[in-house]
């Protein structure tokens, strides 16, 4: 690990990292804009200047943009230097001749790099004497609000939507102080990654548009640590609450899973929690009168812990998959697979691997983060081939401009078109006649994965991946699956849904909307979930449960990984989870998710090590539980009056470490209980870089 | 001979066509080559001293070395002929191209051959409509002779014109389709160039030197200057002279010389007051300079910069800071927009100067004008526009100092006729 003297303070360093990211990652305050721990180095914005030193006798050095310089062993630099200290001041006040004052108004207020940057240059009195240039706004669809006014030209958006996200319709256009950055014409942005640009954008130049529909401030959201529900990925996210609504949805850094990034369908996908058609909360609820047989069905979008408690209520003979036949079927043989290889790849492995061969999955559609980490992986490949070149991996421009086209070491077995088709090497159809030109670039892999799924229903493409396996024990695994929590469900061993034909006296439907076909088979419906369905209309009682954002649970990803998500707010009103719905009607004693916990790593001891691992609710950090909102957090005492005039207490959450409250513990802390990025002087998401990066979450073997 | 690059170029304005060349010993170099090695081209390009002209003033043979040789270098290997004359005041280019475009295509040869590559383009400047018809007849011609097809293929690429396409690693970018924003360096583009592959880049009249140090030797080449750097230079004169044009003559020829010689002097009624020796990316020279001998290390002996040895001549009739605004507008304009110092600087500098032209101008925007010039220079921003916007406001605020200051007091433009409002 080399070592490097800022200010002539020693400090080690990632081996080929530069001098912009070892600083930043050592928590020193150097201010920056182009530069992305994603993106790479560009060079364009100069703001992260600092002065270089030949050796410990030279004092005057000469000034270097740090993203464009590496951090070598020994090497010497001055962020405090008066030259690159007062040059980092002149690149804000030239940024800002162009800046409207708008910071008041605008969405980024509070959360934006830009005004972390100038605070941190000093900048703060207006010489520039004239017409500042405007633009016009685009429309650019329902998820990205446009004002173009606060560019400060970083390129990043473009660098991020085109380069790594493999959007088309995003560029910069004219040139000068005009450089604009938009679509040819208004309309919305083709990408399923558009809503990375948000977090991206260093200013307010591309907002999430359905935030602004009903918007606030970051300090006066409160957020917690969750898993998005869309897909079966189990990536990280931060959702936002305040007064009783979802607001937004923020990446969560997982250095396995998403990484930096998330797909629109998990940023954008969680509004149906505010929806007004949600099925009644029942209380209390008396335990259940059992007569007759009595069935359960399990969901995959339901928690570990909920689907354990319909298990514990009806008992293991009783208990039935969610899935449809044919899912359960495909999933069963996936997870008889894994039983023997339990090697999964992660998004990560994906990222890295040198070959990727994908059985019968659209990933833009199935698990659209899978997709964009098969693009980052082409741009490894680039990098690996632009290292022999001597150019190092930040170096983002010589990069791309060494390897002009990035090498193509995906293969694709699929039927229609599919907007990965032009990084796809070789297609071949899903009858998998022609797999046989695979074999060689597979067997030559040194870490390849093997990605297939249950999109398609098709039994044979599962078997051809463990086929291909067969061949080369050293590729990864990984598989597409139907829901979040597709793998949890089945390690729970439900019997697949036909075998209940005329058995059930009594159905309880755990968080499911079954098909017509399965409902009318069952007479006499328990129906729990949390929106209005086909299922909860023809219960005979539906009963009310909480949306994931305001219920804690686990589930386990594609990957087998299980991963824990935190109730982000209680409603005033309150929906109880699932799992306690089952418990009252159970009858069972569990008051907090431990004890249900406990009891279930009994009964499964897979679960054990994830159940050891994961933050109890006994955690503290120096004695304080973890406070979800932030030491500004406003309205405390006053965001209820309309309710009541007496300030209420803060809710009690008995299921996690965290507090529903500003007062509690705000330093750093463990990676899966941190859900919002902040350090002195860094307001934005950019405050992620001095954190920890460390992975979370459990593997466990089927 | 003493005037080997422009010598042959018919005055009635029509080019030297094929037959022509090859009966004033056109394309002759190339026997030559053909006994040498290619890495012997390269030597005695480099034992020449020829030096590019496209204003930098590198050693040609300098570069052509740096380009990987042997059979681990990258194929295929591209050689670009900079055409792309936009800077202010300079027009010597365009004569070679459209009086004699085959001497180009021979010098690009000469070049191809000693660094082995087997693509070549020239990137001209779209404007130059005329140079780009007859560089494409005159590719056309070659194509037909065999002089290109066999080793080498040549395309006649048209820029869609910015001004920033004549920086070399923009022009690479604005060759592959990119925007033209120049490249990050290092990698230098003799490793790294256009499509990742080796790339040579020279400016037109650089090229054109290269048939005759082959055809006539080094110690011919050496003794057609007077100067320090060796060969003859295009140079040219514009402004209120009496004959403004552009002239081959021996290298090291002074500015004076030229000033009252060939552009036969101010015109009546003008007086000299400044000079921009090299385009408009040069410092002002007064009066006191005139006599430094117009090459690249006379002039650098003197601190200042030779540039294209195309000079803009200011006179005590014209506003200097017209001219400052009218140059400082260009550079603003034509910034690509990538880096902030020359995005943001120079709309600064431009709004700053036109508030003194329209008698807005305040003596704190004289500070932020010095501050300006200072910060634009080399070292802060991405490639060499903003220094080279730098060096004209640089030295204009020093010899100019009082117009700016009668500016502010008059509160308007002094110069009843001044040409840039």
């Amino acid at each position: 690990m080399p070592t490097i003297f800022i200010d002539n303070k020693p400090y080690n360093v990632q081996p080929g990292q530069n001098v912009l990211h070892a600083a930043v990652s050592h928590g020193l305050n150097l201010p920056y804009f182009c530069w992305h721990p994603a993106l790479g180095s560009a060079g364009a914005c100069r703001q992260c200047a600092v002065q270089h030193f030949k050796d410990e006798s030279d004092t005057q050095g000469r000034m270097v943009m740090s993203c464009m310089t590496a951090a070598t062993e020994g090497s010497r630099f001055s962020i405090n230097h008066p030259t690159a200290k007062s040059f980092r001041a002149d690149i804000i006040e030239w940024m800002m001749t162009n800046h409207p004052h708008d910071c008041p108004v605008c969405d980024e207020g509070g959360e934006c790099h830009l005004q972390d940057m100038t605070v941190m240059t000093g900048h703060n009195k207006r010489r520039y004497r004239f017409k500042k240039r405007t633009f016009e706004n685009q429309d650019l669809g329902p998820h990205i609000n446009h004002e173009m006014n606060r560019c400060i030209t970083c390129y990043r958006c473009v660098r991020y939507y085109r380069d790594v996200a493999g959007g088309e319709d995003l560029h910069a256009f004219s040139a000068s102080n005009k450089v604009y950055f938009g679509r040819f014409e208004d309309g919305p942005l083709d990408s399923e990654f558009s809503g990375n640009l948000v977090e991206v954008c260093p200013t307010g130049v591309f907002t999430d548009k359905t935030f602004r529909a009903y918007y606030s401030r970051k300090w006066d959201l409160q957020t917690a640590p969750s898993i998005c529900q869309n897909c079966s990925l189990g990536c990280n996210i931060s959702p936002g609450e305040r007064l009783g609504t979802l607001r937004r949805v923020q990446n969560r850094f997982h250095p396995e899973i998403n990484g930096y990034f998330l797909c629109d369908k998990g940023r954008f996908g969680h509004r149906f929690v505010n929806e007004k058609n949600q099925v009644k909360v029942v209380h209390p609820i008396g335990p259940l009168i059992k007569e007759g047989l009595m069935i359960g069905i399990g969901s995959p979008r339901a928690s570990l812990e909920a689907n354990y408690a319909l298990r514990k209520l009806v008992g293991a003979d009783n208990f039935y998959d969610g899935h449809t036949e044919l899912e359960h079927r495909l999933l069963s043989k996936i997870m008889e697979i894994l039983s023997q290889h339990p090697e999964t790849a992660s998004l990560e492995d994906v990222r890295n691997a040198d070959a990727v061969f994908i059985l019968g999955e659209d990933l833009t559609q199935t698990a659209p983060m899978l997709a964009l980490s098969i693009r980052q992986n082409l741009y490894k490949r680039a990098q690996d081939g632009a290292g022999t070149q001597g150019i190092p991996d930040w170096n983002d421009l010589a990069i791309r401009n060494a390897q002009p086209e990035l090498p193509k070491v995906v293969y694709l077995a699929h039927d229609i078109p599919t907007k990965l088709d032009p990084l796809v090497t070789h297609k071949i159809s899903t009858d998998l006649e022609s797999i046989q030109d695979w074999i060689p670039a597979l067997k030559a892999a040194k870490n390849p994965v093997i990605i297939a799924g249950t999109s398609l229903g098709s039994e044979p493409l599962i078997r051809m991946s463990i086929e291909l396996r067969k061949m080369a024990p050293q590729a990864k695994l990984c598989y597409v699956l139907p829901a979040a929590n597709s793998f949890g469900l089945m390690l729970l061993k439900p019997k697949s849904t036909p075998l209940l034909t005329h058995r059930g006296e009594t159905a309880i439907v755990l968080e499911n909307n079954l098909p017509l076909s399965t409902l009318s088979h069952l007479h006499n419906i328990i129906a729990i979930d949390f929106l209005e369905s086909e299922t909860t209309k023809n219960a005979t009682l539906a009963l009310g449960c909480g949306s994931f954002a305001e219920t804690t649970g686990s589930m386990v990803n594609n990957e087998g990984r299980a991963q824990r998500y935190y109730s982000v707010f209680e409603r005033r009103e309150q929906r109880p989870e699932s799992w306690r719905i089952l418990r009252d009607l159970g009858d069972f004693s569990w008051q907090n998710i431990d004890e249900l916990c406990a009891e279930f790593a009994q009964e499964f001891p897979i679960f054990e090590p994830f159940l050891k691992q994961v933050h109890n609710t006994q955690f503290r950090i120096d004695g304080q539980k973890i406070a979800r909102q932030s030491p500004e957090f406003s309205g405390r005492t006053s965001m209820y009056t309309n309710i009541s005039l007496h300030e209420q207490a803060p809710l009690q959450d008995p299921d996690s470490p965290l507090a529903y409250s500003m007062e509690g513990y705000h330093g750093d802390m463990p990676p899966d209980l941190a859900s919002s990025y902040w350090r002195p002087g860094w307001n934005s998401v950019s405050a992620f870089n001095s954190l920890s990066h460390a992975t979370s979450g459990v593997k466990l073997k089927p | 001979m003493n005037k080997p690059l422009t010598g042959h170029i018919r005055t009635d304005g029509e080019a030297i066509w094929i037959d022509d060349y090859l009966k004033l010993g056109g394309y002759q170099s190339l026997s030559v080559i053909s006994k040498m090695l290619p890495q012997d081209v390269t030597k005695l390009i480099n034992d020449s001293g020829l030096m590019g002209r496209g204003g930098a003033g590198v050693s040609t043979g300098f570069k052509m070395a740096a380009v990987p040789m042997g059979e681990k270098a990258a194929t295929p290997k591209y050689l670009i002929c900079n055409a792309d004359e936009m800077e202010p005041g300079t027009f010597k280019d365009r004569w070679l191209l459209e009086g004699n475009p085959h001497q180009l295509i021979e010098g690009m040869l000469v070049s191809a051959y000693a660094i082995e590559a087997s693509v070549a383009y020239i990137f001209v400047r779209g404007e130059y409509k005329l140079a780009i018809k007859r560089l494409e007849q005159a590719v056309k011609e070659a194509y037909s002779k065999g002089f290109l097809g066999q080793s080498l293929d040549m395309h006649v690429h048209p820029s869609a014109g910015r001004y920033i396409c004549g920086e070399e690693t923009a022009l690479m970018n604005a060759l592959e389709g990119k925007r033209a924003t120049p490249r990050s360096k290092p990698p230098f583009p003799p490793a790294i160039g256009v499509w990742g592959k080796p790339t040579l880049i020279n400016n037109v009249e650089t090229l054109c030197n290269l048939p005759h140090i082959l055809n006539h030797g080094i110690d011919w080449y050496k003794a057609l200057s007077k100067g320090v750097n060796a060969g003859t230079k295009i140079y040219g004169v514009s402004g209120h002279v009496k004959k403004p044009g552009a002239w081959e003559l021996p290298m090291g020829t002074t500015a004076r010389e030229l000033l009252e010689v060939h552009a036969g002097g101010m015109k009546d009624g003008y007086e000299f007051k400044a000079l921009l020796p090299g385009g408009a990316s040069t410092d002002f020279w007064l009066e006191d300079k005139l006599d430094t001998p117009m090459d690249f290390a006379s002039t650098a002996k003197i601190g200042t910069r030779m540039g294209t040895g195309t000079m803009i001549v200011l006179d005590d009739k014209t506003c200097p800071i017209g001219m400052l605004l009218s140059l400082e507008k260009f550079f603003k304009q034509e910034s690509c927009g990538w880096c902030t110092p020359c995005r943001d600087g120079l709309s600064w500098v431009a709004e700053i100067l036109s508030a003194f032209e329209r008698g807005d101008g305040r003596e704190a925007d004289i500070a932020q004008l010095e501050r300006h010039a200072r910060l634009l220079g080399p070292g802060s921003t991405f490639c060499a526009l903003a220094p080279g916007a730098a060096s004209p406001l640089a030295t204009g605020l020093k010899y100019f100092k009082d117009e700016f200051l009668r500016h502010i007091q008059e509160k308007s433009c002094p110069y009843a006729n001044h040409l840039h409002r």
